[in-house]
């Protein structure tokens, strides 16, 4: 569609359109039983959502960059404050009147912005150290703070979005090989089999990249001590050491709690076979056996009363919005654009893909939420932000060449 | 485009397959829960589904210093019921009223104690009567929704020591933040070593899986789903002797009162008493809240620790501290010297000292031996709040010792904050200072804090932070030793010490000690007896002493509540429990007592006439 001299892009609003129908269909479902409330109130954020979407649309690409910087810091500053005069159940809201906001959903926004600024100057060439020093140093801190509110799930979506955006503003694959590794070990050493399988590729990967001696072998070692390591540390300590670690990773776990949950979401999900059990007849849903179920485990309701049918309805049509964006981040002609659609594209992809493993039990218990579909308004709005500015992003693209 | 390697667009197909491959994941996660095991879950859905049940961990045990069992595990049967079917059938609810003896109100309390839990079982009452459990059991097919759990209540073998071992209980709503690990309804510790240590005690709980069908009954467990087995708590090894700690509550009898004996050399507190008490297992299982009521407003306060809650003015085992704080200060030397005619006229007030008929010309040694309070009088005033306050605070007091027990209390010893905030600024006069100076007036002492003093003069000015706990024994069978205790240094003189404690040694050795009624030639003991004027009756009666005087194994201090005298009501006490400690018998000194009073008598009545002791 061409608009004067303008390419407007229409997909992505469209994607986003029916996700949101859909969203506030199921969320309707899981609600309408206990309390009215809660649907209003997510219909009024999605109003406004939509008037920030359109709005941050219309923001030109140089007024986002000029202000990339000063949504960092200030979001970082929110996030400082958030960590003595937290509210909320907790502790990781900041009162405005009768708002709350989570300054960790929009951290997640800004450090986009950040990265994709600092990326997109080219004297910032990842082939040096250096400016992956600066890289890392602009992710550690909004994830560090995050990790401290604790909040562990959300903070995890920062070292992905800087993941995602290296990797798309080149920086050197033996970079980030050796970056990933020492995780990569760590998360295989829980399994003898996933370990072996790991080192053996980071071997052949040695091999086949000529990595030179000297580094290989610190780099070796660093893994290694780290793969030797991890299992023992686990092991020596004490349970009730244990216990609190487990409650360090996600503070609202309990062995009932969680338990529970993820029972009671595989029960529902399981239960609603190909068809489901049809729009509001799901007795599990509508028994309320899933506390949390307007948030994390909304995905369950899809799942009982859409059927398979209706999950992969929705995932497909996350999908197709994940791949648009992958799209318009080679269609635009700015290194700046192109990187803060890679940025939203992956906090999106992270989040469906957690929270989806979350609901059907492959994924541990984070709290990230199921975006578009989760209730909750500082989630929904920096996430239509986000979108509102790829989709403005979307449509100034020239033709280059 | 920019540059080799920027914005290359084999990266973006890469990241595009490496998403799409996770889509697919997610997509034959969905199938397999939706096509391939859709049958099972939907039956789970239909039939009304999971229960989840938790599984009690099995609480630590507490040993004594010798192995022996003091707090041991029991056997006992809670009554659980599934809120939902309960809200749902009001005919098995009035059943259960009638049963339990449980008011409605109560009933529903607890039945929902759990915000928007409705369909795990709650615990609705504790270690159930055989009678109870009898008729309920037989009841049971037509009472949906009920559930039964063994549960363990805590037992003691040996009655002893409630007060510091402590009790469990339900964790109550209102008290869920002192607890971050535990849920609300979990059995935690409430008191003593339970509460303090609850972390390590308690364990894990471990929750089974369970499918029911419509009725609530349990079909069985649920597959697919591994239960989580509880993990037991660890057994504390505590420093207590057993027979050391019976002794004192056994010397103490009716009386109210504390006993604390301690190991000068590692804190480790051998025995701690307080009377009045009450049975252990008065909490063990199911209380009432008439017998709580009726413990709690108990005049005697059975519920004080008085060990380590109760302040008493020192009294006299002060003095050892004001002697030293002077010797330290240079306020005065060690031949400074005052005369004791019974009394001090400070203006028109007279102060007068235990003994009215003097004590004559009293140096450091006497004042000790004999406990002239004359010379206290004029050293405290002489030496001025300020340095008072300093240095005796070195000595522990007016702050809590660190010893692993709750709410223990501080005491109190006063400043120059605390007089001008209490008397008004320069309202206050050295006559306060005087009654200070004697360990009366405002000064407050817990007899833990006197038996640390203790432990510092053994040890030569320096003191450990008191403890219960010698290790922890984890259910695998590994050892913890405690923490390192914290060393305290007074940073007294060592030769001012070794004077002063020489001084302590005549008050059960010396012709005018106070406590030289009950020397013993087997042993030698170090002590002080105090005796301390407060406004609820009697004086109070204290003793605190170490021993063996040489080498110190053991420091005790004794509280008698309106004993009257430290001499005749305390320090009998604490020298049984040193001739305990130390493996010697009491018949042998009584048969000799009698001789060596004679002898003291026939010596002394050349020397001087004896007043009575104090």
């Amino acid at each position: 569609m061409r608009l004067g001299r303008r390419e407007v892009e229409w997909v992505l609003p469209l994607l986003i359109l029916f996700l949101l129908g859909m969203g506030a269909t199921v969320l309707f479902s899981a609600t309408h039983s206990q309390d009215f409330s809660v649907f209003n109130r997510q219909l009024l954020y999605i109003g406004i959502s939509l008037m920030l979407f359109t709005g941050a649309a219309f923001l030109p690409d140089r007024v986002v960059f000029a202000f990339a910087y000063v949504a960092y810091i200030g979001s970082l500053l929110l996030l400082l404050l958030v960590l003595f005069v937290g509210t909320g159940p907790t502790g990781r809201w900041l009162g405005l009147g009768a708002f709350h906001i989570q300054p960790s959903e929009l951290a997640k926004l800004t450090t986009v912005l950040a990265l994709a600024r600092f990326l997109s100057d080219r004297r910032n060439d990842l082939s040096q150290l250096k400016n992956i020093l600066y890289l890392a140093v602009i992710a550690a801190l909004p994830f560090l703070l995050i990790a401290i509110e604790p909040d562990l799930g959300t903070s995890l979506v920062i070292p992905v979005i800087a993941g995602a955006m290296a990797f798309w503003g080149g920086i050197p694959l033996i970079a980030m090989v050796l970056i990933l590794s020492p995780v990569a070990v760590m998360v295989a050493s829980i399994n003898p089999y996933s370990l072996v399988a790991v080192i053996g590729m980071l071997i052949l990967f040695a091999y086949v990249s000529g990595i030179r001696l000297p580094l290989g072998l610190i780099w070796g070692t660093v893994v290694g001590v780290i793969g030797a390591f991890t299992p023992t540390l686990l092991g020596h300590l004490q349970p009730y050491q244990r216990q609190r670690l487990t409650a360090f990773l996600n503070p609202e776990a309990d062995p009932l709690g969680s338990g529970y949950q993820l029972i009671q979401s595989k029960v529902a999900i399981g239960s609603g076979r190909f068809w489901g059990k049809g729009y509001l007849e799901g007795s599990q849903t509508q028994g309320g056996f899933l506390p949390e179920q307007q948030t994390d485990f909304i995905f369950s309701v899809v799942g009982e009363e859409l059927g398979f049918f209706g999950a992969v309805v929705a995932l497909f049509l996350f999908w197709l919005l994940i791949v648009r964006l992958l799209m318009l981040a080679k269609k635009v002609a700015n290194p700046f654009s192109s990187l803060v659609t890679v940025g939203v594209g992956s906090i999106l992809a992270f989040q469906v893909i957690v929270n989806v493993g979350m609901t059907t039990g492959i994924m541990p218990v984070t709290g990230l939420p199921l975006p578009l579909f989760s209730y909750g308004g500082s989630s929904m709005m920096t996430t239509m932000i986000g979108l509102g500015l790829v989709t403005g992003m979307g449509s100034r693209w020239r033709q280059h060449g | 485009m920019n540059g080799p390697r920027r914005f290359d667009l084999s990266r973006l197909l890469a990241v595009g397959v490496l998403i799409s491959s996770l889509f697919g994941v997610l997509v034959i996660r969905l199938a397999r829960l939706q096509l391939v095991h859709s049958e099972m879950y939907l039956k789970q859905s239909e039939t009304n589904r999971v229960r989840i049940l938790e599984k009690p961990p099995l609480r630590g045990l507490m040993l004594d210093r010798n192995g022996r069992l003091m707090v041991d595990n029991y056997p006992s049967y809670t009554l659980l019921a599934v809120p939902q079917m309960l809200d749902q059938n009001d005919q098995t609810r009035d059943t259960l009223l009638a049963l339990t003896g449980l008011d409605e109100e109560e009933f529903n309390r607890r039945l929902h104690r759990i915000p928007k839990n409705r369909y795990t079982p709650v615990r609705i009452m504790r270690d159930l009567d055989f009678p109870t459990l009898a008729s309920l059991e037989e009841r049971r097919a037509r009472m949906p929704g009920i559930m039964f759990r063994v549960e363990s209540k805590r037992a003691y073998p040996t009655p002893v020591a409630p007060h510091t071992l402590g009790h469990i209980g339900e964790l109550k709503e209102e008290a869920k933040e002192k607890y971050p690990n535990q849920q609300s309804g979990d059995i935690v510790g409430l008191a003593g070593l339970e509460e303090q240590w609850n972390d390590v005690l308690m364990g894990r709980k471990g929750v089974e899986y369970l499918e029911v069908d419509a009725l609530g009954r349990v079909v069985g467990p649920l597959s697919g789903v591994k239960p989580i087995p509880p993990e037991s708590g660890s057994d504390l090894v505590l420093t207590i002797d057993l027979d050391l700690q019976l002794r004192a509550e056994e010397l103490l009898g009716e009386q109210a009162g504390a006993v604390v004996a301690l190991e000068p050399q590692t804190g480790e507190v051998l025995a701690i008493a307080s009377k009045p008490d009450y049975p252990p297992e008065t909490f063990a299982g199911l209380l009432t809240p008439d017998n709580w009521r009726q413990l709690q407003e108990d005049e005697n306060t059975p519920l004080l620790h008085r060990a380590v809650q109760g302040l008493y003015p020192p009294g006299s085992i002060f003095k050892m501290s004001v002697l030293t704080a002077g010797l330290q200060t240079e306020t005065i030397t060690t031949s400074w010297k005052v005369t004791c005619n019974g009394v001090y006229q400070l203006g028109r007030r007279p102060f007068r000292c235990w003994n009215r008929g003097g004590h004559g010309e009293v140096d450091h040694e006497l004042s000790i031996e004999a406990s002239c309070d004359i010379f206290y009088y004029l050293l405290g005033n002489k030496m001025g709040i300020d340095k008072f306050h300093d240095q005796i605070s070195h000595f522990g007091f007016g702050q809590v010792t660190g010893i692993d027990l709750p709410h223990e209390s501080s005491g109190l010893l006063p400043g120059r904050d605390f007089m001008d905030r209490r008397y008004g600024e320069n309202r206050w006069t050295s006559g306060h200072l005087f009654n200070i100076s004697i360990g009366q007036g405002d000064v407050l002492v817990t007899p833990l804090q006197s038996a640390v003093f203790a432990a510092a003069l053994a040890n030569g000015g320096w003191w450990l932070t008191p403890h219960l706990v010698r290790e922890v024994k984890q259910p695998d069978g590994t050892v913890i030793p405690s923490e390192e205790p914290e060393r305290h240094e007074t940073g007294f003189d060592p030769e001012i010490l070794t004077l002063v404690r020489d001084d302590m040694l005549l008050v059960t050795e010396g012709s005018h000690g106070t406590a030289h009624w009950l020397y013993d030639p087997r042993m030698h003991v170090a002590g002080k007896t105090g005796t301390s004027q407060n406004s609820q009756g009697e004086d109070h009666a204290l003793f605190i002493a170490f021993a063996p005087f040489e080498n110190p194994e053991i420091a005790v201090a004794v509280v008698v509540e309106h004993g009257e005298h430290g001499s005749t009501a305390a320090a009998p006490i604490a020298m049984k429990l040193i001739r305990q400690h130390l493996g010697l018998d009491d018949e042998t000194w009584q048969r000799y007592r009698w001789k060596i009073i004679a002898d003291r008598r026939r010596a002394q009545a050349q020397l001087q006439p004896e007043g009575p002791t104090e």
